[in-house]
């Protein structure tokens, strides 16, 4: 192609550059990096920091455990264990998702190759998605549970079928808008984030399928 | 990081800032975006600088983590193609000998190269560095077949968007 041959030979020849001179360079480099992995990096340690704050205010002993103990008697079961262990077990997920993390975060090497790079950038950013939704299976589980405790424990005060229609739909509305407000969010990161990055990953990908 | 260390990088980095600058012409379409990425190029050379381990050409190491800076971890400012910046940008090509159509071609040339996505961009950076198909499947991570093929159908694309 004689007009690429051409660009070609223009642009070995070009040196009109902007002359960047050793005192700004050194002044450059001490500079904060702006970078995507920068951004994946920062973003997910306040998401473990807001859910790790979440689970603790939302599944402390004030809230779950007192109505699991009114019904102690009949919820003799797997999930019993979990809500009286409920600090426990979401205090082991945080710390295994954050070694996880810190692990996937430590292999992105910039001189790695292209689909290399962007697939260890992806798997990291991955990590704290799937802490995410452990955790909001977590406290939609546990959501469900006090739910449940909450009628059985007014068994005696008598419902009207009515009232529990209500209550059931307020919750589900209440359970929707939460999962509505977490897909916002998410749409969000990753609509200004790693977009660009997904799509060059795609077509990175489409040379080796085509 | 020791500061011999810091001044051997900075020396390397002065001698080959000309690399960085023509991966920044590629992938930017402002002098303010073209600033920004030889910045964040810069940093990420120097973060990665002490695994550098020298059994690879300073310049071979700093192109792929240049591309792979440009590609995958700068977040793009400039969203719209500016005419008027190509035109100023292809106004600061050298010419030994000057001739219109030639200028006119390079313009139009240059302009079709900003059309392509950035992975098509990336090949053609190597391709116009001269590097080799070996070079540029260990750089993008496919394999050297298909280098070749999308190489091909870049050229295809190239002439489409010059003829439509």
């Amino acid at each position: 192609m004689k007009e690429l041959d051409l660009l070609k030979k223009h642009w070995n020849e070009t040196k009109d550059f902007p002359k960047v001179s050793t005192a700004e360079i050194e002044k450059m480099i001490h500079k904060k990096s702006s970078s995507i992995v920068m951004w994946i990096l920062f973003i997910s340690i306040l998401e473990f920091l807001c859910l790790n704050l979440v689970s603790y205010f939302f599944l402390d002993d004030d809230g779950i455990n007192v109505n699991v103990s009114v019904n102690r008697p009949e919820s003799n079961s797997s999930f019993a264990f979990m809500i009286e262990n409920i600090d426990y077990i979401s205090g082991t997920i945080s710390l295994f998702f954050i070694v996880l993390f810190y692990f996937n975060y430590r292999k992105i090497h910039v001189a790695s190759s292209t689909k290399m790079l962007m697939k260890q950038i992806i798997k990291t950013r991955k990590t704290v998605n799937y802490y995410i939704y452990t955790n909001i299976v977590m406290i939609l589980i546990c959501f469900i549970i006090a739910t449940v405790n909450i009628f059985q424990s007014n068994e005696n005060q008598q419902f009207s079928t009515e009232n529990y229609i209500i209550a059931i739909s307020v919750l589900s509305i209440v359970c929707l808008l939460f999962l509505g407000v977490v897909w916002l969010y998410y749409k969000l990161v990753y609509g200004i984030l790693i977009k660009r990055l997904m799509k060059n990953h795609k077509e990175l990908e489409k040379i080796d399928l085509e | 990081m020791n500061k011999s260390l810091e001044q051997d990088f900075i020396q390397l980095l002065d001698k080959n800032q000309n690399l960085i600058h023509k991966v920044c012409r590629l992938y930017t379409s402002d002098d303010f975006s073209h600033k920004d990425l030889f910045q964040e190029i810069s940093i990420q050379l120097w973060n990665a600088f002490p695994k550098f381990r020298g059994d690879s050409k300073f310049t071979t190491w700093a192109y792929r983590v240049a591309l792979n800076t440009a590609i995958s971890l700068y977040r793009k400012k400039d969203k719209s193609v500016n005419t008027i910046v190509f035109d100023n940008t292809i106004h600061k090509f050298e010419y030994s000998d000057y001739n219109y159509e030639e200028e006119e071609q390079l313009k139009l040339m240059y302009k079709a190269v900003h059309q392509l996505n950035d992975i098509e961009k990336a090949l053609v950076f190597m391709y116009l560095e001269d590097k080799n198909y070996e070079e540029i499947s260990e750089t993008l991570g496919i394999s050297e077949i298909n280098a070749r093929v999308k190489m091909n159908r870049i050229k295809s694309k190239l002439k489409k968007i010059l003829n439509p």
